[in-house]
């Protein structure tokens, strides 16, 4: 029902894959080189950081050529000519580094745009500024004159390299004299061929009116302009032009490194989880079959079985592996956002970094740049101080920003913790009651403080600022995380700091879970998130207000009642059981009326507003086909908290007092409760 | 976009309660037979659960609730279009779903004055085909209008004291 799809367009369409995922890299490349010259200050440029930085624009330059993107090949070469202008042995000036900054802002746009497939920002603005940048430079410094080595016309020379022609004394050194005794080499390249040789390529500048002899061609060496060459081998490698002394060593263009696009990877995910499913079905076949074999027969089955769900556990776990990617990816992008915004506040931040080793999905990484990004520049604008308050209370006048992140069972852990004022509990219940987000004289309970900040048109700042916007962005950070089942937590000291921390799932899951009845429905839960199951006959189950209270080796557990909750219908004859779930410290039961058994279920995350639920994380399909929904046990546990704790605070109010250290987890409750 | 040589688009016709509805080829992923549903707690009312549709886990919502009528038994008839919207694919119970018609964009007429309220901006307009009149839908309209109010844990609590 579909339209067609022409090949042709497959074709381009494969190819623009490869450039997003190659524009990535150079211009993560682009940025960190950007830093560092950012932070060497006055001292001179690093020349191969400089090379490096060249590089990296110009095969972006390349790159963007090639897809008719030319909004952004404008834009890095306007960069590079920019770079080239800089006197040897001279610090990058200040002008062109705030430039070159807001250049890779510019490519940015340029590769957004047409990834959404539209229309990218006009770079001429741009090219312009970097003119007049240069412009500048020369008339106070007398910078070198700006090389357009590309526009002059170059040969470009293919020699391929064999052991026959070593052994009759040509090699690529030979051939590199040879080349170099006739006119200027500009740059050499090694390039992979799919067929495993390599060949190198030489752009190298004649003299007007030179001529390559017509017997070197003997010696696997072939010639044409170098403007009509087509880049050959494995994958896109584009030639740079800046001079380089000795080939690059092979191994850094055809690497082992393959390039997946991530929805190829989300298809193989998928058919791993049918696959899953289809051995849960032979599974129960075979037991089934039980009896009406002969036992040879059976035996076979279940070894088979067994050796499958082996395999499949290989398989699931390397495919798995594969979409992992450092988190230290998206804390470089944080680290280039924080310039701007240290600069936009005129205040002094330094950003540490704590486990960005750590390994995450990449799908879900990647949503979490734009959150991690509000997350740090509201503590650059909000939190960190001014360095004359900071002095004054007896703070180190630069203000420390850490980005951390850990693994914690099945669910990764991100924070941004600052060294700032803290969060003004009282001045944010003033401003949420004027707002009319909490009645009048109700004391601001630490529940409700993370859901004030996250309602959208909230904000303590009397003016919106450039950096933080308009309060709008808490709820967006939040319902981005929600979105792919992850939590959202805060921590504040008023004087000493705030603490956002972001709970995620690892990945996108298959699991081992625990499969039971909950009224006429089964559910799953997976087994990580299970301490203990406690069977409730004859248990001592204790009636507290609304509340049903179990007590259990000197603990006392509050209940929930799931199938009462989801309002299914009773099960008669239940054996039900209480699944102790939750921390130490905030732990739940939850009541189910039977358990059917532990099996390995793929969870599909279930987000459509539709159907997301609190309580409920996603859906699995069981061997029967029949659909399956998974508990969320960490949402049903804030829920019993949030009962036990406002059960507690009828009964014992809050203290008032203004809140010199409010240290607590304030959790998400899903709305304001008025 | 599906469209013939005379400019017409290419629409599913859907049944529902016996009156005719037409949904644009572009929007409809799949037609599939019903599957299993499963039920999902709190979920708005004309939401009937969660199907599996080859290895994905979507939505499903009752076309019949969603636009007033009563529910009636699934047949062999009944089927499941699956529509997609804004990166969303959500699965819609029809009474049948048979025939396909190119219906030029100029024959869709506005709806009557009496119908153009808020609860029917999910309705581009009518065509009529021979003597029969469709409605034609408007789906990602119908699936951005179908969006529950953000659900929230209270409707898991006993009210509170």
């Amino acid at each position: 029902m579909r339209p067609e799809v022409t090949t042709d367009r497959a074709f381009i369409d494969d190819f623009i894959d490869d450039y997003f995922s190659e524009c990535e890299e150079h211009l993560a490349t682009v940025r960190r080189t950007l830093l560092a010259f950012d932070e060497a200050g006055e001292r001179p440029i690093d020349p191969p950081q400089l090379q490096e930085l060249l590089r990296a624009l110009h095969t972006l330059k390349g790159l963007s050529g090639m897809v008719g993107l030319s909004a952004a090949e404008e834009v890095a070469h306007a960069m590079e000519d920019g770079l080239r202008a800089v006197p040897e042995s001279s610090a990058v000036p200040r002008n062109l580094l705030d430039t070159l900054f807001a250049g890779v802002t510019r490519l940015e746009e340029a590769v957004v745009a047409r990834r959404a497939r539209i229309n990218p920002p006009s770079p001429g603005a741009f090219v312009d500024q970097v003119r007049d940048v240069i412009a500048s430079m020369q008339s106070t410094t007398g910078g070198r004159d700006i090389v357009h080595v590309r526009t002059e016309a170059l040969t470009r020379f293919r020699f391929a390299a064999s052991a026959a022609l070593l052994a009759r004394g040509v090699g690529v050194e030979v051939i590199r004299q040879r080349l170099a005794s006739i006119g200027k080499i500009i740059q050499t390249t090694p390039v992979a061929l799919p067929t495993g040789s390599v060949v190198f390529e030489f752009t190298v500048k004649l003299p007007t009116g030179v001529e390559p002899p017509d017997e070197w061609r003997d010696d696997a060496l072939s010639w044409e302009l170098a403007e009509q060459v087509m880049p050959v081998g494995v994958g896109l490698v584009v030639h740079s032009n800046e001079p380089m002394e000795s080939p690059r060593p092979v191994a850094a263009v055809s690497s082992n490194v393959v390039r997946v696009d991530l929805a190829r990877l989300d298809d193989l995910m998928r058919m791993v989880g049918e696959l899953v499913v289809s051995r849960a079905r032979l599974s129960e076949a075979v037991r089934r079959a039980h009896g009406q074999l002969t036992s040879s027969v059976e035996e076979d089955l279940t070894d088979a079985n067994a050796a499958i769900e082996r395999q499949l556990r290989g398989i699931r776990e390397g495919v798995m592996r594969v979409r992992l990617v450092a988190v230290n990816e998206v804390f470089e992008r944080l680290r280039f956002a924080m310039r701007d915004v240290a600069r936009e506040t005129q205040k002094s931040i330094h950003l540490e970094f704590v486990g960005q080793e750590t390994e995450i999905d990449k799908l879900v990484i990647d949503r979490m740049l734009e959150p991690l990004l509000h997350l740090v520049r509201n503590s650059a604008s909000h939190g960190i101080e001014s360095r004359n308050d900071r002095v004054a209370n007896g703070k180190s006048p630069d203000g420390t920003i850490v980005l951390r992140a850990h693994a914690a069972g099945d669910r990764i852990v991100l924070q941004v913790e600052d060294d700032g004022a803290g969060i003004d509990v009282l001045r944010v219940e003033q401003r949420a009651v004027a707002a009319g987000l909490i009645p009048p004289n109700e004391a601001l309970t630490p529940d409700v403080l993370l859901d004030v900040l996250c309602s959208s048109g909230f904000s303590t700042r009397d003016s919106a600022d450039m950096t933080s916007g308009r309060g709008v962005g808490m709820a967006v950070v939040r319902d981005t995380i929600r979105a792919i089942g992850g939590t959202l937590f805060l921590d504040s000291t008023l004087g000493r700091g705030t603490r956002f921390t972001i709970e995620l799932p690892l990945t996108l899951m298959i699991t081992d879970a625990l499969v039971m009845a909950i009224g006429d429905q089964s559910m799953a839960i997976p087994q990580i998130s299970l301490r203990e199951i406690v069977p409730l006959e004859g248990a001592t189950i204790t009636r507290v207000e609304n509340n049903e209270v179990l007590t259990y080796r000197g603990r006392v557990i509050p209940l929930v009642d799931l199938g009462a909750r989801f309002n299914f219908q009773p099960r008669p004859g239940a054996k039900r059981h209480a699944l102790i779930v939750g921390s130490e410290s905030h732990e739940a039961g939850l009541i189910v009326d039977g358990i059917l058994g532990l099996r390995e279920i793929v969870v599909h995350p279930v987000t459509d507003p539709l159907v997301a639920i609190p309580g409920i994380s996603g859906a699995t399909e069981l061997a029967d086909g029949r659909v399956s929904l998974v508990l969320d046990a960490a949402a049903l546990v804030r829920v019993s908290r949030e009962r036990t704790e406002r059960t507690a605070a009828r009964m014992l109010p809050l203290s008032r007092e203004p809140a010199a250290t409010l240290g607590w987890s304030a959790t998400v409750s899903e709305k304001l409760w008025s | 976009m599906v469209l013939n040589a005379a400019g017409a688009e290419s629409y599913v016709l859907c049944e529902l309660a016996g009156t005719t509805y037409g949904l644009r080829s572009d929007d409809i992923e799949q037609l599939e037979m019903i599957g299993q549903l499963t039920p999902v707690p709190n979920a708005p009312a004309f939401v009937d659960g969660v199907t599996s549709v080859r290895g994905r886990v979507i939505p499903v919502i009752s076309l019949r609730a969603r636009f007033g009528f009563e529910r009636t038994d699934h047949t062999i008839r009944t089927r499941l279009v699956v529509v997609r919207s804004d990166g969303r694919t959500v699965g819609l119970i029809v009474d049948n779903a048979r025939e396909f018609a190119a219906i030029p964009a100029a024959s869709i007429l506005p709806l009557p004055d009496g119908m153009a309220e808020m609860s029917t901006r999910y309705l581009r307009g009518t065509a009529h085909l021979g003597e029969r009149l469709v409605f034609v839908l408007d789906v990602p309209e119908l699936l951005r209008t179908t969006d529950a109010p953000a659900q929230n844990l209270s409707r898991f609590l006993p009210t509170m004291g």
